[in-house]
């Protein structure tokens, strides 16, 4: 009797025991799928934040500092840099104009732009089927605001693909997330330059896009900074059109730069920063000069270290530091050629390079003597541009990548410049040309301080002298019988150095394989510019995307 | 004294008061018992029922044939404060029975027997194991009678009533039963011998047991006793060399660190760690394990043996089963004492420049590479003479001689056990300390487990364990080439000194290098100096910042067994075993500034907690029978059900801002600021059904059937189930009379086996199935504020199922000489279909993930073996025994053909998985010697006899070879460079013993593979970036040494260190695994100490390795198939000397 009471607990208990498939159900956390999460507030919106969030990874290490490692260190104006001949490699491999196709700089690059391009894909895809989007107020978002976001993340994903143009010409072209049993080929680089201007002409035509946008907005895309970066864009492939590299009318896109970098000029909404100092003191948007600089910038990204919410500032402020007491890494060491090339009485030096023995105070007063010897410095020399004073600095090494230091992606003063130089491409007016250029160079020259106020002692200073309107008029302006072409050229490096387009503009404009070729003749340090030849450029494709897309990517031409 | 050894001597002492203790409470217990005055009262009980009374409430038990007490069914009493002699000889009175008391063993006779015995013939002794000490228990019978004693607890007996005819039977469980005549002997003494492996023996099998001779599936079943001195945390790793088919790697020499168990080949990309079945409780790893507590493992190698398991199963199962205590009527206490200290070394440092070797190295580097020298010879001697000046020679450091250390292994273990006819338990209490080679890296676990049986009525028991393991472990920064600790040692520049402080002389030019004004006085960790020359850490200093991270760990495991005997061929098992896991490390950074490399401004300060609980529930009904119809038929059918829940939740907090680095300060509320915290859940499922059906006729022909049907949460609707089916079938030919015929009685045991069957694998992430989107994915700063960014955040495949291994053996079993000589072989062929692969994509597509999918097949075939043989001349025996595995591996498809890359180190393609080849062969560039000369250059050709152009040569340069022949060096010339399977693995071991005397080695060979030796990038770049082994400067291609192998030095060497053939070496070894000498005292010294067994040994595990291989140690493992022997300076393997004291009470 009681073994059949037993077996009736069996039987029980096998019954618990079976399960059905609710049972195998695990639970979803922190996380939510596609459906549901365009129904939560304010979806639409972080999805579109999350586009411009791509530039803004591991405190930008594989953005922006690639951006200079790319477009500022493989020229003539700064070195790679870093503890020792080997340190920075990749970046030294680069700048020989031979890249090797396992090059990891060039790898950083492709993959960011990519991933950044597809959050773009995506986000697109979400907003636009998403049926009931809601703001964070719990309002429905309308249709003139998903437009708007849709606009901004159409910018984005050009800005995404004219880095990768730019950098390795004919990529693949995705525009919707693809499937991984149909990975997309390489699209041509004329294909991709459709794209690119279709998708800023978008954006510029929506009407729901701001032209401007508010102090609150700032940081976001507006029509002013769709037109600027248009200009950018087709002064690029206007050069490569013109010199042959692609098929395209150089003369319409340089009638578009111009068209589009008159529309930012003529709106008057934007001003330079008197002192040019101003730009480059090391508080930023945080700081006192916040409103000055918000004139200038037409695009940036809006770096500010609060623990919290960014637990890491820009790694800017350490990387392109002095060692040693500076308390840097010593990468992005502008040359000798770089600093040489200013006119004496150019403030504009000394806000770009700090020599060995310039001394800034740090922030318990004690007086430091810059050195720039015993590592991979054969220059000597710093940026500037990247110093940040050590007041400004939340702590004050690696591991605190902690400064409110933030890059200028788009300034007011390359727009001029950008005016000036389609302007003169398209035969228009001599003396406006000119007076575009002056304009900048006034502003430099004359308005701009002669000492650095966070310095002690800048060796560079003693050559500049006092410089009012009528020297400058006489001695220092651009004339329309100069060389206007030279004078453009001469003014974005010096205007504009370091702060990552040298490579574009000298490819654009032809002058890769003169000025390198030059530069290794004159100064051979780890043979920089040695292999520089019209078949460096396009970069080589990572040979890792290569080997795992099997087949379906191909290595450029140049690199086979 | 030192403070550890101290405390070593501390837990010794504290173990034998411990052990004493047990001794002392032991013998009280025996004269007490006599003593004892029952209470006790009966009515109309049978006799026995009163005897089984009598047992519960003293401490006697007794010794009784049935027939003697049967007759006795109305017995009745009222006893009250009674001592049982007294109350036996009431009870006895008048019914012809009487008893005698051996110790607490109360034996009842017949009082006819002994009043005729006088008449007869009488007869005593005692009976003796091959150790010389007495074995209690022993059935002493008359052949061809029912009649007999039983020995007592001092192994002796005494018969009468015999005539000298009679033959006495001698037998005992475990031991080989004697036989003797009388004849005119008064004294017979018996020394029984250890059956030797007899094919009666019982395996453990998924969800139950089987004779050994029934099994019809392959299953390598190990003895444990050797493996108990074996300095390893995990029980697996003591099983390197034993196991045919069964290959264990250890993945680096740090202490605590799990081994790579491979059973029979890798048979997919991702997870192929077996699983372990520890009493019936499903764990993925044994680390927790201690090893002295195990009673057998059992390997279950093919698939009629792993469907059982199901879905779990594809990587081999590993049984394990522990410990218990016997239920007996003797009632003996065993206590065992097992302990071992020995200390470990380094097999092999590297010799690294000194100081002055360095500098010339540097600027030969620098000459070559920039056209200018790295530093003039004023320079040069300036740092020679500062390092005079302070360390008295210009050497500067030996970093390598700075992190290693003579480290200290323990191991103390106690065990007691005992039973009752109705209860027994066994108890072991373990404490295991490793310190590691590398300094501030160790290991410690307390280990505590207790089994208990009841037997609650005839048919029905009820079984329990419990375990409780606390672990804790330090590591060091490991396994990495970026700051790793042994990296950073090997490439640290020797100019710089360990510490800046108290350095004198300093000239400026170091000064800067230095960084003397970042010494803070009140800071110790800034008192180690930056590294000068490259951006490595000072590995002294990691090695002390990092001190305080610590991982601790507590888990509880827990489970209940009831077995009911429900017929006599019907049994029922329900059981839940439980986990319950806890780990709670505490991370601590001190605050501390030593260089642009290394610095940490704020400390941080951190807790995390890790919990885990996992449960199994399982239903078994087991029907068993054997009848006769046309001979012998015997068959089981087993069937039932299971149910697995497991739940984690992980979280963690930390803070930065420490005010300063004192002890009092290692806690969350002593830090300022920054407080973050994350944290994650997940919980998974599984429900299977599983049934196996055994049938054997006349013990000859046997076939088993097995099929499982899983339900897993790791999947998507659709795909949740999975059925694993299984048969299997042997041929006892040894049984055959034909076979008999031929070979008379040699041949104890023949087998012949055939498996075929599917097993599952479900180790993927949770959630795969399903694609996510993060509603918080960090913020992005625009002019009002801080906007949270969200999208996409986990690419799923909704398609993703079980991944199935089918596997089919052949196999054999041969013995000979009553199995002493026994012989194994068996072929495999194991194929994995729908492998689970996180395919990996482009980058360029942009997913956050690679989803999983089942993309592809695999197959691995081999033959193993095994031959063993146990002999003896006169007093000396001895054993010796051999194992070999061969197999190859071969990828059959990979989804859409698409070729894997395992890209690690800096970014670099190492391996490639392409259909046609083995998983994870070596991938890169091949060389054909160094380019001599420009005119070599220049006219290099390739086998077609065309130009070759390799970009960049110049002469000291690796001439590649153009594989492809289109006249270029690119990437496209990368081929296959060798695969880091070997052509085989084997072992051998022999033991002896001789008089007490025992002495065992057993060695592990690996053949025929090759290894990426990725520290050689670095070591041997010749760029002098990094320092570099002395060997460098006399073998590097110069103009005046044409070296063929080596490179020339210069900064400039991008192209040579490529992944090439340059880096792959032969990875064959031979280890002596582990080599033991023990002497056993003589018992006749121990007996009056109470203790009957006492070994001492020395032994020494890692002894030597005869290798080729020039990096630390052969021995790469890697958890990832793709990496499998890239050697990336990997914590090295230690040699470890060790002695040891095993005691038995």
């Amino acid at each position: 009797m009681k073994k059949i009471l037993y077996i009736l607990a069996i039987a029980l208990m096998l019954a618990f025991n079976s399960c059905s498939d609710s049972f195998l159900e695990s639970k979803q956390y922190a996380s939510i799928d596609e459906a549901g999460y365009y129904n939560t507030p304010d979806a639409a919106f972080k999805a579109v934040t999350n586009c411009y969030a791509n530039m803004i990874p591991y405190g930008d290490w594989d953005y922006y500092l690639n951006r200079i490692e790319v477009g500022c260190n493989t020229t003539d104006d700064a070195d790679a840099g870093g503890s020792d001949a080997n340190d920075r490699a990749d970046t030294k491999n680069i700048a020989t104009g031979r890249p090797l196709t396992s090059n990891g700089e060039l790898l950083n690059t492709w993959t960011r732009r990519f991933t950044g391009i597809s959050r773009c894909n995506s986000a697109i895809e979400g907003i636009s089927q998403a049926t009931k989007l809601v703001a964070a107020s719990g309002s429905a978002v309308s249709a003139e605001t998903k437009s708007r976001y849709l606009s901004e993340i159409k910018f984005l994903r050009a800005w995404f693909y004219y880095d990768l143009v730019s950098t390795f010409g004919s990529v693949p072209l995705i525009t919707a997330t693809p499937v991984p049993t149909n990975l997309p080929a390489k699209a041509s680089i004329e294909d991709l330059r459709t794209q690119i201007l279709k998708d800023i002409d978008e954006a510029i035509a929506d009407p729901n896009l701001p032209t401007n946008v508010s102090t609150t907005e700032y940081g976001r895309i507006s029509k002013y900074v769709a037109y600027a970066f248009k200009a950018r864009v087709c002064l690029f492939f206007a050069g490569l059109a013109e010199k042959g590299i692609i098929k395209a009318d150089a003369a319409s896109d340089y009638a578009s730069a111009l068209k589009s970098a008159k529309a930012v000029y003529d709106s008057h909404a934007f001003a330079l920063v008197a002192d040019y100092q101003n730009l480059f003191r090391g508080d930023y948007f945080a700081g006192s000069h916040v409103m000055e600089l918000s004139q200038e910038c037409v695009f940036t990204i809006l770096r500010k270290y609060v623990p919290g919410y960014m637990d890491i500032g820009y790694c800017t402020a350490v990387m392109y530091a002095g060692r040693g007491e500076v308390g840097g890494w010593g990468g992005n060491c502008p040359t000798r050629d770089f600093s040489e090339s200013f006119d004496p009485r150019d403030p504009r030096r000394i806000f770009s390079v700090i020599e060995s023995g310039d001394i800034f105070p740090n922030v318990d007063g004690k007086q430091i003597t810059h050195s720039y010897k015993g590592y991979d410095n054969i220059h000597y020399q710093q940026s500037r541009k990247a110093f940040v004073p050590d007041r400004f600095l939340n702590g004050y090494s690696l591991g605190d990548i902690r400064s409110d230091w933030t890059p200028y992606y788009i300034r007011y003063a390359d727009v001029i410049l950008m005016y000036a130089e389609a302007l003169f491409k398209t035969g228009g007016d001599k003396q406006t040309v000119a007076s575009l250029i002056n304009e900048v160079r006034y502003r430099a020259f004359v308005t701009t301080s002669k000492k650095d106020e966070e310095a002690t002692f800048r060796a560079s200073e003693k050559s500049l002298i006092p410089i009012n309107d009528s020297y400058f008029q006489t001695n220092l302006a651009v004339k329309t019988s100069d060389d206007l072409l030279k004078a453009i050229k001469n003014e974005r490096r010096w205007e504009l150095g370091l702060e990552g387009y040298r490579f574009q503009d000298l490819l654009r404009w032809g002058d890769y394989v003169p000025v390198m070729n030059a530069y290794y003749a004159k100064q051979p340090y780890a043979n920089k510019g040695k292999l520089v030849t019209d078949k460096s450029w396009p970069f080589p494709i990572p040979q890792t995307e290569i080997d795992i897309a099997n087949g379906v990517l191909v290595q450029n031409d140049n690199y086979k | 004294m030192s403070f550890q050894r101290w405390k070593t001597l501390l837990i010794m002492k504290l173990l034998l008061v411990f052990i004493l203790g047990f001794m002392v409470q032991s013998y009280a217990f025996e004269t007490q018992a006599q003593d004892k005055h029952l209470n006790i009262r009966f009515e109309n009980n049978t006799l026995k029922e009163v005897l089984q009374k009598l047992e519960d409430q003293s401490e006697f038990s007794f010794i009784y044939k049935d027939d003697l007490v049967k007759s006795f069914n109305n017995v009745s009493g009222n006893f009250t404060d009674e001592k049982v002699t007294d109350l036996l000889n009431k009870l006895f009175e008048n019914t012809g029975l009487s008893y005698t008391v051996k110790g607490r063993t109360i034996v009842i006779l017949s009082n006819e027997s002994s009043l005729t015995s006088e008449q007869q013939k009488s007869v005593s002794g005692k009976v003796t194991d091959s150790a010389g000490l007495p074995l209690p228990g022993v059935s002493v019978s008359v052949k061809g009678t029912t009649n007999g004693v039983i020995t007592d607890a001092n192994g002796k007996y005494s018969l009468s009533n015999l005539s000298e005819n009679t033959i006495l039977q001698f037998s005992f469980v475990g031991m080989k039963t004697q036989e003797v005549a009388v004849e005119r002997k008064a004294i017979i003494n018996v020394t029984l011998a250890d059956e030797t492996i007899g094919i009666e023996e019982v395996v453990a099998v998924g969800y139950g047991s089987m004779k050994k001779s029934d099994l019809t599936g392959s299953v390598a079943s190990v003895k444990t006793e050797g493996l108990a001195n074996i300095p390893v945390r995990s029980a697996t790793e003591a099983l390197q060399g034993k196991v045919a088919g069964v290959v264990i790697t250890s993945t680096g020499g740090s202490p605590g660190t799990p081994p790579a168990v491979r059973i029979r080949g890798i048979g997919t990309v991702n997870g192929n760690d077996p699983l372990y079945v520890v009493d019936g409780f499903p764990q993925s790893d044994i680390g927790w394990l201690n090893q002295n507590d195990i009673a057998s493992m059992e390997i279950l190698k093919d698939a009629s043996a792993e469907a059982i398991y199901g879905s779990r199963g594809a990587n081999g199962v590993i049984i394990l089963t522990t410990k218990k205590g016997v239920m007996s009527t003797t009632h003996k206490m065993n206590v065992n004492l097992d302990m071992y200290y020995g200390l470990q070394n380094v097999t092999k440092k590297f010799n690294m420049m000194n100081a002055e070797e360095f500098i010339d190295y540097r600027n030969l580097a620098y000459s070559n590479g920039t056209g200018q020298a790295w530093c003039s010879p004023t320079e040069k001697q300036t740092m020679l003479t500062f390092l005079k000046d302070n360390f008295g020679n210009t050497n500067g450091t030996n970093w390598q001689n700075e992190i290693f250390q003579t480290a200290p292994t323990q191991n103390y273990n106690v065990s007691v056990s005992n039973g009752t006819e109705k209860t027994a338990y066994y108890t072991s209490f373990g404490y295991m300390a490793q310190d590691g080679i590398v300094k501030e890296s160790d290991f410690k676990r307390f280990s505590w487990r207790t089994t208990l049986d009841n037997q609650l009525t005839k048919w029905a028991r009820l079984s329990s364990n419990f375990s409780l393991v606390a672990q804790s472990r330090r590591n060091v920064v490991e396994n990495t080439i970026y700051n790793g600790t042994i990296f950073c040692a090997l490439t640290a520049d020797p100019v710089t000194p360990i510490y800046r402080t108290n350095l004198k002389n300093i000239p400026a030019a170091l000064n800067g290098l230095l960084l003397t004004d970042k010494i803070d006085a009140s800071n110790p960790y800034t008192s180690y100096s930056p590294v000068f020359f490259n951006n490595r850490h000072n590995p002294v200093a990691q090695l002390d910042i990092n001190k305080d991270n610590v991982w601790k760990d507590v888990t509880f495991r827990g489970g209940i067994n009831l077995d009911l005997n429900l017929t006599s061929w019907l049994k029922y098992r329900s059981s839940i075993n439980t986990s319950v896991y806890r780990a709670t490390p505490e991370y601590f950074t001190p605050s501390y500034y030593i260089g642009a490399y290394q610095n940490d401004v704020d400390g941080s300060v951190g807790n995390a907690s890790y919990s885990s609980n996992y449960t199994v529930i399982d239903n078994l009904l087991t029907f068993d029978k054997t009848f006769e119809w046309h001979g012998k038929q015997h068959t089981t059918f087993m069937f039932g059900n299971s149910v697995e829940m497991g739940n984690s939740c992980n979280f963690s907090a930390t803070k930065t801002g420490i005010v300063t680095n004192a002890e009092s300060q290692k806690v969350i509320d002593a830090a300022t600021k920054t407080a973050s915290a994350t944290g994650i859940k997940s919980d998974g499922y599984l429900v299977s059904y599983f049934g196996r059906l055994f049938h054997s006729w006349q013990d000859k022909y046997m076939l088993t059937a097995t099929v499982r049907y899983d339900g897993s949460s790791n999947f998507g609707p659709g795909n949740k189930w999975g059925l694993f089916p299984s048969v299997s079938g042997a041929w006892s030919f040894g049984q055959e009379n034909f076979m008999k015929n031929i070979l008379g009685s040699s041949l104890s045991n023949g087998k012949l086996r055939v498996s075929w069957g599917q097993i599952g694998n479900q180790a993927i992430d949770g959630g795969a199935y399903r694609s996510t989107y993060s509603l918080n994915s960090g913020y992005y700063l625009f002019g009002g504020g801080f906007q949270l960014a969200g999208g996409k955040s986990y690419m799923g495949n909704p398609d993703v199922k079980w991944e199935t291994t089918e596997q089919t053996d052949i196999g054999g079993d041969l013995g000979f000489f009553d199995n002493r000589l026994t012989f194994a072989l068996d072929y495999f062929y194991k194929k994995t279909k729908d492998m689970l692969l996180q395919v990996p994509l482009p980058q360029y597509i942009g997913y956050t993930n690679n989803p999983w999918n089942n993309a592809g097949s695999i197959e691995n075939k081999g033959i193993e073996f095994s031959l063993n043989y146990v002999g003896n001349i006169g007093d000396l025996k001895y054993n010796v025994g051999g194992n070999f595995f061969s197999y190859s591996n071969k990828v059959l498809s990979l989804g859409g053909g698409q070729p894997l890359y395992g890209v690690g180190y800096d970014s670099k393609t190492i391996t490639k998985t392409e259909v046609g080849e083995p998983v994870g062969y070596f991938y890169g560039l091949k060389t054909n010697g160094i380019f001599q000369s420009q005119s070599e250059i220049d006219n290099y050709k390739n086998a077609k006899g065309s130009k070759v152009v390799q970009d960049k040569a110049r002469p000291g340069d690796l001439k590649y070879v153009d594989v492809n022949e289109d006249g270029q060096i690119s990437d496209a010339d990368r081929t296959s460079l060798g695969s880091p399977f070997p052509d085989f693995t084997y072992g051998f071991n022999f033991g002896l013993e001789y008089k007490g005397f025992d002495l065992s080695m057993s060695f592990y060979g690996v053949q025929g593979n090759k290894i990426m030796n990725m520290k050689k990038l670095d070591l041997y770049s010749g760029t002098a970036y990094y320092n570099a082994p002395k060997d460098l400067m006399t073998s590097a291609w110069s103009q005046t040494n044409h070296s063929n192998s080596q490179f020339k030095i210069t900064t400039d060497n991008s192209t040579n260190v490529q992944v090439s053939d340059w880096l792959a070496e032969d990875g064959s070894y031979l280890q002596l695994k582990n080599i033991q000498i023990g002497y056993k005292l003589p018992s006749v010294m121990l007996k009056k100490a109470f203790i009957q067994e006492m070994r001492f040994w020395v032994g020494a595990y890692n002894l030597f390795t005869i290798t080729k291989y020039s990096g630390m140690s052969p021995e790469i493992g890697d958890s990832s198939p793709l990496f499998n022997g890239v050697d990336i300076a990997f914590y090295p393997q230690a040699s470890q000397y060790l002695m040891g004291l095993s005691v038995k009470f």
